[in-house]
Order: structure tokens, then sequence, then C-alpha cells
């Protein structure tokens, strides 16, 4: 493709690429890292602290796994809501739908025929 | 010195390989003594092997798809004499592991270098022509995804002269295609040829994505395209989805059969039924993403020869866009019986069912189109329509085998077989004949013959009803698919009728091919001067058959609904074009022979894995990265063309234009007055030259500036890994408690490691954003100051991370310790092989700032760093919360 004329009014952001808010230059970087050191150290803690509820804790090590994913998306990606990044956007919401999918999916039904099978000793009774 | 490789491996005792060997090497030899006779050389490296050109590049994927097609008909034709005899005490005239591998060769061939070439080829030769644009995306990309796709068919066309093709099935499901039960080669030249092709479509796949959503002609708004490009968008992001999900499958069964990993095996905890699961997952949408751009062929074909709009436009779009999400979420239907419960069972086989109700739409949509409408039966319409009336009894089929019970009792019979093989040929195959010989004259500048392209399209028509009806019958009757010998003479005649079937289909084959050169010799007689042979009404007619290289002199002017249709009647109306544009020098990409040298180190590479020749393939892969590199720091990436070259070719083709406007009967023209008067200034109906007066924002103003470009499809690219990490996500969540009597996570993770491999990767993410700002403002000392921290830290991570493998292996907890450890290190070493990639690329990226500065490619290649870098980063969450801290409190 050919190099395209700069137009001052692109409707359109490159993934990645900064656009003016008050978040932009190092300020939004060393926030960023704060914000995510602070989840980092968050769910370590959480994963052996012995003051937390045992069965609510994979629940909480997820949660704070997917908040520090959409720090960095947010601070590190800047990745806006703004309608230059609407194809960004979708394009990352449909491979999280995919992400989805392959996950929640396998699990379900590898659950679900481990569940079914007959366990191995059985099988070994039934061939003795 | 050689690995595997020995004399034996040539099949000198068997007659049948032999012989083809012989047969097709002497004509390979012969074709390469007559290009060298002829001096055809430099004008085929010139314009051909080394051309980024989207045009070129599609019209040798179509011819690749076409010669294996040759291929993979050949394989059926000996399956289906075969068992028109091989009944009762007779044995046929394949041994078993004769005929296992051709079926095996059948089904790879014909999905992956049959169907995808010829699908890939359609949509890179049309979709930039539709959307009234130079090229695709990426253009040299382009090149190395089909020079990779072609280097996976050499691969496995080379299983038949050395060595042996796998014996089990198209999809190769272990345990039977693990080590232990397939020693042999033939795994593995599967395995290889599949994933160097299958990496090719990804980049096509990523290209193509990128060129719809984000190069389009001025006015080419998304409701505006299409159909084509719309079902291509869906087709393509199909294959974005799934075939990293392939890449990872496959990658684990080759880590099993080389390393001794236990993904899928019988012992060490391995799981068989999580490589179904993985497969089918890309198996069912792909053969989507094959039927979503036939259907858009089928729909551009059913609105041209019935001279009227396509009925339902938004419906269709729709029904793509509904099809291509529903696709990813039936994949079990394909193991209904492999044991999971009515629940599971129930949920998929609904889903399966709601898929029938967008392709009945369509079916709907292009019946309606007809009706009222002028219907010319040309070749490409009789596809349309032989598809159209088989396609829907093969649906329907297809709906029957989504009911759980019935599948119960139909499943591995010929009635599946022939339930897939009625979908795919009525639906792919029959779109793509119909797609062939519809843009043939845009290709090539001239028609094919008319009368020998009905015959074969009667002849594959018939044949294909005459080969597959009577396998639904036997198939009930209890037949199982992939035997090689039946007890049962009464399905013999059923055997012989549907062996007949295929020789008419044979004989449709020659005709195709007398067609071609028949046309070929009387091209003078067909050519096509204008253009637009079809009355055709979206923009690859507005321009000339061939096209000049940069498609558009001026990129067209979008107003309204089917863009050339609208100008086109305007034109008629005034009787003549529209004003005279002013011609501009156009950039266009150069050639360059990356992607030849890139396939070359793929096969060579590819065939030293298959036979252990570790120093080969390690040369291979070596010579392969240093090709980039080198390629990396080529200083002129664009020739130009002259204003007065362009203004020369637009003359000619505006002069062709106006003499074919001034022949026009005079009803033409006063019906092109009237309906231009009826639609008035509704923008869907012919568009209107307010249009243009749009404010701002509302308009679509064109290709996107080439930063956004680059960047955004990195960033697609970066979708797709992450769809292959969680591959290995899940893989590694179903096996991880299967650790075989051997150590348990809680046993071997140390918690502090991973805390500073953490701190470190945050850190280094934090320091190459601060160098791309850096890199912003162009302050040269500061970004590489950053990004040497960045590295630093990168290899400060990996450092640590290899440690900890080293630790673990000398204790006896390797990956071929157990399914668990297995799926540890395949995920945990899969991302450090992207940090190790990255450190490798910063390496080279910190060299080109040092000697070139900060040119806009340069600065576009720095923003795909940071978005790997960040991406890297966002996977190691989930990595260290998954695997490490879940792995260490539970």
């Amino acid at each position: 493709m050919t190099e395209q004329p700069t137009r001052p009014t692109s409707p359109d952001t490159a993934p990645g690429e900064e656009s003016d808010s008050f978040l932009s230059g190092s300020a939004g970087y060393i926030i960023g890292l704060a914000l995510a050191l602070t989840l980092t150290a968050l769910s370590f803690w959480a994963s052996q602290s012995g003051l937390l509820w045992r069965p609510g804790i994979p629940v909480g090590l997820c949660v704070l796994a997917v908040a520090q994913m959409g720090i960095h998306l947010v601070f590190f990606l800047h990745l806006t809501t703004g309608p230059d990044n609407t194809n960004n956007l979708l394009a990352l919401a449909f491979g999280l739908i995919i992400v989805f999918l392959v996950i929640a999916g396998s699990l379900w039904i590898m659950a679900n025929m481990s569940h079914q099978m007959m366990p191995m000793e059985h099988v070994m009774q039934m061939q003795s | 010195m050689l690995g595997k490789l020995t004399w034996s491996a040539i099949p000198f005792a068997e007659p049948l390989p032999l012989i083809t060997s012989m047969v097709v090497l002497a004509v390979i030899g012969g074709v390469l003594a007559w290009i060298t006779a002829k001096g055809h050389w430099d004008y085929l490296w010139r314009e051909w092997i080394t051309s980024v050109d989207h045009k070129r590049i599609g019209v040798l994927y179509v011819m690749l798809g076409l010669i294996m097609l040759l291929r993979g008909f050949s394989d059926a034709l000996l399956m289906r004499t075969h068992l028109a005899m091989a009944s009762g005490v007779n044995q046929g005239y394949l041994p078993p592991e004769h005929f296992n591998q051709i079926f095996s060769a059948h089904g790879t061939i014909m999905i992956f270098f049959v169907a995808m070439p010829l699908v890939t080829g359609m949509m890179n030769f049309i979709l930039p022509l539709q959307l009234g644009v130079r090229d695709v995306a990426f253009p040299t990309m382009n090149s190395v995804s089909f020079w990779l796709t072609a280097s996976g068919a050499l691969l496995i066309n080379v299983s038949l002269f050395v060595g042996e093709f796998a014996r089990t099935g198209w999809l190769g499901y272990p345990p039977l295609s693990e080590l232990q039960y397939s020693p042999g080669v033939g795994v593995d030249y599967y395995l290889w040829s599949v994933q160097i092709a299958g990496v090719g479509t990804m980049l096509s796949a990523v290209n193509l994505v990128t060129t719809i959503l984000k190069l389009r002609a001025p006015g080419m708004s998304y409701t505006r395209m299409p159909v084509f490009c719309w079902t291509a968008l869906a087709s393509n992001l199909v294959m974005l989805a799934i075939f990293p999900i392939l890449t990872a499958c496959l990658a684990m069964l080759t880590l099993d059969r080389y390393l001794g990993f236990h993904f899928f095996t019988t012992d060490g905890g391995g799981n068989a039924m999580m490589f179904v699961n993985l497969v089918w997952m890309w198996g069912h949408p792909e053969v989507y993403a094959l039927v979503l751009p036939a259907f858009g062929i089928y729909s551009e074909i059913v609105s041209t020869f019935s001279s009227k709009p396509l009925f339902g436009y938004r419906s269709m779009v729709s029904a793509s866009m509904v099809i291509c999400v529903l696709s990813c979420m039936v994949w079990l239907h394909h193991f209904f019986t492999m044991g999971a419960g009515a629940d599971v069972n129930a949920f998929f086989g609904i889903a399966t069912m709601i898929i029938a109700v967008p392709t009945g739409v369509k079916i709907f949509n292009w019946l309606f189109t007809m009706y009222g409408g002028r219907v010319r039966f040309e070749v490409p319409m009789l596809w349309t329509i032989g598809f159209m009336i088989t396609f829907v009894t093969g649906g329907l089929t297809g709906v029957l085998l989504a009911v759980p019970p019935v599948d119960f009792i139909v499943h591995n019979s010929q009635f599946l077989v022939a339930h897939f093989h009625h979908v795919i040929i009525s639906g792919v195959v029959f779109g793509l004949f119909a797609g062939y010989s519809y843009w043939f004259p845009k290709a090539f500048g001239f028609r094919l013959h008319d009368g020998l392209g009905k015959a074969a399209f009667w002849c594959w028509f018939f044949g294909f009803y005459l080969a597959w009806m009577p396998m639904y019958v036997i198939g009930l009757q209890g037949a199982t698919r992939r035997m090689q010998h039946y007890d049962d003479t009464t399905w013999q005649p059923y055997m012989i009728v549907s062996a007949c079937g295929a020789g008419i289909i044979l004989c449709g084959v020659l005709f195709q091919a007398a067609q071609l050169v028949v046309s070929i010799r009387n091209r003078e007689q067909l050519r096509d001067v204008t253009g637009d042979p079809w009355d055709g009404r979206s923009l690859e007619w507005s321009t000339t058959s061939p096209p000049p290289a940069f498609n558009f002199a001026v990129l067209p002017d979008v107003r309204g609904e089917e863009a050339y249709w609208g100008m086109k009647q305007r034109a008629i109306a005034q009787r003549q074009l529209a004003g005279g544009p002013a011609y501009a020098a156009i950039e266009m990409p150069r050639n360059t022979p990356i992607g030849f040298i890139a396939a070359f180190c793929a096969s060579v590479a590819g065939f030293a894995l298959v036979w252990h020749i570790w120093w080969l393939a390690a040369l291979g892969l070596a010579a392969a990265l240093v090709a980039f590199v080198l390629f990396g720091w080529r200083r002129e990436d664009e020739v130009e063309i002259p204003a007065s070259e362009v203004a020369r070719l637009d003359q000619a083709r505006r002069a062709a234009r106006s003499t074919a406007l001034s022949d026009l009967p005079v009803d033409r023209r006063e019906m092109a007055a009237a309906a231009l008067a009826s639609a008035g200034t509704d923008p869907h109906r012919l568009g209107h030259d307010g249009d243009r007066e749009a404010p701002l924002g509302a308009r679509h103003d064109g290709p996107a500036e080439k930063h956004i470009v680059t960047s955004f499809g990195f960033w697609v690219f970066l979708l797709t890994d992450i769809v292959m990490f969680s591959a290995l996500f899940a893989t590694y969540a179903v096996l991880s408690g299967a650790t075989d009597g051997g150590p348990t996570p809680q046993m071997l993770f140390n918690r502090s490691t991973v805390a500073v491999e953490t701190v470190c990767l945050l850190f280094s993410t934090f320091t190459c954003g601060l160098a791309l700002l850096a890199a912003k403002r162009r302050n040269t000392g500061l970004t590489q100051l950053f990004l040497a921290a960045t590295g630093l830290l990168g290899a400060a991570f990996l450092t640590i991370e290899l440690r900890e493998f080293a630790t673990l292996i000398a204790e006896g907890a390797g990956p071929s310790r157990s399914a668990f450890l297995s799926g540890f290190f395949a995920l945990v070493g899969c991302h450090g092989l992207h940090v190790a990639a990255g450190l490798v690329w910063l390496l080279t990226l910190t060299a080109q700032i040092a000697r070139r500065g900060f040119q806009p490619k340069i600065q576009r290649k720095l923003l795909c760093f940071g978005l790997f870098w960040h991406a890297l980063d966002i996977v190691w969450v989930a990595v260290f919360t998954i695997v490490y801290l879940f792995g260490t409190s539970l």
C-alpha cells in the first residue's frame, strides 16, 4: 500500500498509541506500574495468607489477575473507550470471546467426560 | 549425519507410489527444462516468484489449489475404484497400510492444500479490488504467507517418494498418532506440513482482516462493502480464532512424539480426549471459514446475473457475522459418542441446529434476489443454482446428525462421509468453481470457453449425486468409514455406482482442463475489452481486465451501496464517463524474494525435522532468521510508477469504456435515467452526489494512515497469540492434576523466585513504555537507555526461568515425568520463548535506531515491539496466577 497523506482529523488511533489525555506521558506509566505492583503483591499475599477464607481464594486470585490485566491494557497499551479506539476494542472483545470459549468449553467438556468415565480401577477389575 | 533417512525410505518395492513418483518427477523435470529452454526464468522470478502484488499472489494460490486438487482427486479415484472391487473374497488392489495413507492424505490435502489455497487466493485477488484500494495491508507478508503454504504442500508431496504418509486419518487422533503406535515418519510429515501451512494461513488472515477493517476507498463505509467482503471478514476472523488452537494442539502432539512429553499419551497421565477437544475447536469452525467466502461468491453472482441488487443485504451481513461466532460454539458435535453426558451433548446439539437458521436466511435471500430478476444462465450462475439445490439437502443431513441420538447410530459411517462431502462439494467446491469462472476474465483479460464450462458443470453435478447418494444408503445399512474391505457383498452395487459417479466427475475435471487450454488458445476471440464482461455491480469491474499493478489510477469515490453500479448508471444516463481525473505518481511496494527464501528454509527445516537431521533443521531456521533480519535493513521499500504511465494506462481504459458506452442501445440509457430519477438522494440506491458533502466523521475517509494499519495488524496478530496461549492454559488446567504419582505443584514451585521474575517483567514493561515515549519525542539517547534496561530486565527474567527449569529437570521433574509437568513446561516455556524472541527483536531494533535514527518505518516497528512486550506481561499475569499461585496455595 502507499503512504497516505496525514489527516489531522483521523477518527482512528493505532493500538498502543497514546492519545491526549491526563494520563499521557510518563505519569501514566508510573501510575500503571504502581498499580500493577500493588495488585501483584496483593495476589502473592492473598495466596498464602492464613487470614482469608480458603475457598474464596481462587476466585479472589482470578479477580486480582483480571484487574491487573485491565490495568496493563489501560495504562501500558493505552486502550480507551473513545470512538477512535472502536476497532481495537472490538478486536480485543472478539479475542476474549474466543479465549473464554476455549478455556471454559474445554474445562466443561473435559470435566464432564471424566465424570462420566468409569474409574480406571473398575475397568481393571472387569478385565481380570 | 542424515538422521533416520536411509535408502529404505524410497518405496522401491511398491510399484504404485514408485511409478507415480517417477511420473511426477518426470513432469516436473520436463516443465523446468521447458522453462529453461524458453528462457522464462527471469520473467518468472521478476513477475511471479518475488511479486508482492495481491493479484499475482492470488493467482498463485489458485494455481496451487488446482494442482493439489488433481492430487487429492486421484487419491479419491484410487479409493473409489478399490472399494468397487474389495468385496467378499476380492481384496481389491490397495493393501490396508497403503489405503490408510491414501484416505489420510486425501483429507489433509483437500482441506489444507486445496480448499484453503483456493479460498485464500480468491479473497486475495478480489478483496482489494472490491474495496477500491491498491493492495492488501501487508503485501510482503502476503507473499510470505503464500510461499509457506506452498512449502507445506511440497512437504506433503515429498512424503509420497521419501518415506510414507500418516495412516491416522486427516486429523491424526492420538493415541494412534503417538510414537508408540505410529513409529514411522508419516505422522511427522503430517505435523510439519500442516504446521508450516497453518502459519501461512494465520498470517494471511491477519493481513486480510486488517485490509478490510483499515483499507477501504473513500466513502466505502462498512455497510457499503460488497457481501463478499463481509463474508471474507467473517471467514478470516474465524481463521484468526481457530488456527492458533490448531498450532498449539499439533505442537503438543509434536512434543509428545519428539521429546517424550505426555499430553495425549496413554501413560504418564496424558489425556487423548484433550487433543480431540482442541482439534475440533479448530476443525468445525474451519469448515465455516471455507464456506463463508463461498457464500459471498454466490451472493455476488446471484445479484450480477439476476441484474438486481442483492435481496436483504443487511440480513446477509448479520447472518454471516452470526455464523462467524456461532461456528465457534458447536465443536463437540464431532464427538458426541466419546463420553460426554446428556447435558453437554444437548447443548452442542442445539447450538448446531441453530446455525441452520442464518444459513436458511441466506438461501431465502438468494432465492428472492432471483425472483423477478432477469436471470442469465451463464456458467457461474449454473454453479450457483446447482449449489442451492444440493446444499439444502446436504445441510438437512447435517441437522439430522446434530441430533445426538441419531448421531449415536450413524457416527463413523459412510452416512457421515456422504454428509460432509455433500456440503463441502456443493458448498465450497461449487462456490470456488463459480468464482473461478466469474473472475477469470478479470484476472487474465479473457473469458473461459462457455460450452466446455457448462459440460464441466453438468458432469460435476450429476457425478456428485451418483457418487454420494449410494453412500447414504449403505451408511444407514452399517457401512463404516475408512474401511478397506467389506464382507457384505450386497453393498458392492452401491460401491460400483459410486465409482461410476467418480468417473463422471473425472470427465468434469477433464472438461475443465480442456476449457483452460481451449480458452488460452482462443483468447483473442474471448477477449474482455471493457473490463466489465458480466455487467457487474462492484468495484473490481470498474478497472481493466487484467487490472494494472496499481488497480485504480485514482481511488474510487464511493457514494452509495453497489459503488460501481451507481457510477455506471450515471455514466450511461449522461452518455459519458465522469470527468477525467488529475493523475499523480503512485508508490507501490517493491518486489522481494523474502517469501520464497522463507519458504525454502521452512521446507528444508521441515524435511530435516521429519527425518531427525538436527543440524540441517538448525541451519534452515538460522538461515530464515538471517534472511528476515537482512530484509528488515532494506532501504527502499517502494517503487514509484510515474504519473505519465498512470495516465497512459487509465486513458486507454477510458477510451475502451467510452466506446462501449456509445454502443449501448437507447433503451439502456432511458432505463438508467429512470432508475437515477427514482432513486433520488436515497444513499442505499445508486448513491448520490450529496454524499460527498456529508459532515466530517459521517463519511468514511479512505485508507487509514500507515502506522495505524501496521500496529492494528500487529494487534490482531497478538490476539491470535493470546488464543494460542489460551489453548495451552486450557490443557494445563485439564492436566494439572495428572501427576502420575510424581511431584505435585506444591512440592516444586518456589514462590519467591516467581516474585522476583514478576518484578523483573513488570519493570521491563515500564521501561519499554518509557522507551516508546522517548522515541516519540525523538530522543535517541533516552530511547537507547530505556530499551537497554528493558533488554537487561528481560534477560534477567529469562535467566531465572532457565535456572528454574534446569533445577526441575535435575530433580527428575522434567517434562516427560508426568502430564502435569508436560503442561507446565509447554506453557511457561512458550512464554519464555516469546521473551527470548522479543530480546532478539529488541537487539535488531536497537541496532537499527543507532544506524538509521527514527525513520517512520522504525517508529512503526517500535510501536509493534511495545505492543508485543506489554502483551507478554499480560500473559505472565495469567501464568503466575494460574500456574504458580494456584499451584502452591490450593
